[in-house]
């Protein structure tokens, strides 16, 4: 029993550090989100027939993409940022969406949370199990 | 006799003007090798709560017709529905199953036009048959065709004549074409698709 109840309280713990990494690391990656819309760039001669920089490739998104090599001049109507399609993909490279990074922390939120109702129960009837017994 | 000689130069006339007015319709094809250095963009786009999935092709073909001068045309434009690139394969295998688009069973999508409608300034209102995983429904959508006639700036991108470039965004909803989302999917994927097009034709 002893045993259980500490286990319980560990767990206890380590749920509240996985909120805490959760929150924190979900704040870091929604930081570096910018509003992005994804190019496939024109031929600077068909650009210059156009007017058009490109297509564009579904709607804007808060998207993170570090790599400054990915980042076209100008912006989007809507004020999005432009980004190299065609440069993501020869670099194997698949955007980070903010609302995926949002979704997934939502539900390791929900699994942390979840479990520490767990272990918080667990704590308390292993440690009453306990006083019962000493006394 | 009189009548003849009176009415031969208004039947000469009608003549010429038919053939001027034929001669204005211009017939421009769609290829992914016809558009010199330009790119045929076919996009799709499924945005939900959770994510956004984008796929893409360059495999358009067709026919654009075009008369500029009365605002007026026709075209049919199909796509090879295999040839659509999510950037992730295991994802474009799951699109293609029977459950999903059948690709085997349904190679191709097309939109053939029936009715075009002149809006303002290069916009237009054009109404025609979306056939898309074997269902086909009459949709009316808008469109930015823009005529270039050849010139330098034309031959510099690679046209060997007259070009029409052609920009619509139009959304679809896969009930409508019997596209049923499997339960596993609910949530990850849009009842209502947007797709987008960005097409170059070449007069032949």
């Amino acid at each position: 029993m002893k045993f259980l109840n500490r286990l319980a309280w560990v767990a206890l713990v380590l749920c509240a550090l996985g909120i805490l990494a959760t929150l924190m690391g979900r704040n870091t990656l929604v930081g570096q989100g910018e509003l992005s819309q994804l190019v496939k760039p024109a031929d600077p001669a068909v650009a210059a027939l156009t007017g058009d920089v490109g297509a564009f490739i579904g709607e804007p998104q808060v998207m993170i993409i570090t790599d400054p090599k990915a980042i076209l001049p100008g912006k989007a109507p809507d004020g999005a940022r432009l980004v190299d399609q065609d440069y993501l993909r020869r670099q194997g490279i698949y955007p980070l969406q903010v609302k995926t990074v949002v979704f997934a922390a939502k539900m390791a939120m929900y699994g942390f949370g979840g479990g520490a109702l767990i272990a918080l129960i667990g704590g308390l009837w292993t440690g009453k199990r306990l006083a019962a017994r000493a006394s | 006799m009189h009548w003849v000689r009176r009415m031969a130069p208004v039947c000469l006339g009608c003549v010429v003007l038919a053939a001027w007015s034929a001669a204005q319709t211009k017939t421009f094809e769609v290829s992914p090798t016809s558009a010199g250095k330009a790119t045929q963009t076919f996009t799709f786009s499924s945005d939900t709560n959770i994510k956004d999935v984008v796929g893409q092709s360059s495999q358009v073909t067709g026919q654009i017709k075009f008369d500029p001068a009365k605002r007026t045309g026709s075209g049919k434009l199909t796509i090879d529905v295999k040839s659509i690139d999510t950037g992730m394969p295991v994802l474009n295998e799951t699109m293609w199953k029977p459950e999903w688009i059948d690709a085997a069973k349904y190679p191709t999508a097309a939109f053939e036009t029936t009715r075009v409608k002149w809006v303002k300034g290069d916009d237009y209102d054009v109404t025609g048959k979306l056939s898309f995983h074997g269902v086909t429904k009459v949709m009316t959508v808008r469109a930015t065709v823009k005529y270039l006639k050849a010139s330098d700036a034309t031959r510099a991108a690679g046209f060997r004549g007259d070009a029409v470039h052609l920009k619509t965004t139009f959304p679809v909803r896969l009930e409508d074409h019997k596209v049923t989302i499997p339960e596993r999917s609910i949530g990850t994927v849009a009842d209502v698709i947007t797709i987008s097009l960005s097409v170059f034709g070449s007069a032949k």
